[in-house]
């Protein structure tokens, strides 16, 4: 678990439109919020 | 997730991108999306793996009979919002992490309960609090 001012966990991860990515592309250009959801309804 | 809607274009002036984390396939995802109208990336982790990885908890069978649960469905219906049928891990629980441009984390809440959640106005405080700054 990434704690407060430590590196986060870097993935690669698949996306709702199906492509696939680095989770660290998304804070290259601009932090990020990451959310993680319950589920969905 | 209408607090995140509510408040996008408030993330996108301080800087933030918000990217979802679920556990449904893509097509679920991309339905899930459209439904509420957000305007997010989202991330498929079917497996909960991502979920594991940053520690998020999963609560007990007793956690559904949690008062502040109860309170905070109470709350929720006497608002006229209506909850929807649960899809996926009933039992998976929320998280929030603010990871800045050189991958740091900056915030980090994992919800103790169903109804323990970082609000967007919390999360946009914290937003502030670290002066994250985007080049984009």
């Amino acid at each position: 678990m990434p704690d407060i001012h430590k590196k986060a966990i870097d993935r690669k991860v698949l996306l709702s439109d199906g492509s696939q990515k680095k989770l660290s592309q998304f804070w290259e250009k601009e932090t990020v919020v990451l959310v993680f959801i319950r589920h969905f309804g | 997730m209408a607090q995140l809607r509510h408040k996008a274009a408030d993330f996108k002036k301080a800087g933030a991108r918000v990217v979802l984390v679920g556990m449904g396939p893509p097509k679920e995802s991309e339905e899930f999306l459209e439904k509420f109208s957000l305007p997010f990336d989202m991330v498929c982790d079917p497996d909960r793996k991502l979920y594991d990885a940053y520690g998020l908890k999963r609560m007990g069978t007793l956690g559904f009979l949690s008062p502040s649960l109860v309170l905070k469905s109470l709350s929720t219906l006497a608002k006229g919002n209506l909850m929807g049928i649960p899809e996926g891990d009933v039992k998976q629980l929320a998280g929030v992490f603010i990871i800045d441009m050189t991958g740091h984390v900056g915030f980090r809440h994992l919800s103790a309960d169903p109804a323990d959640f970082a609000s967007a106005k919390n999360i946009l405080a914290a937003l502030k609090g670290l002066g994250k700054k985007s080049v984009s």
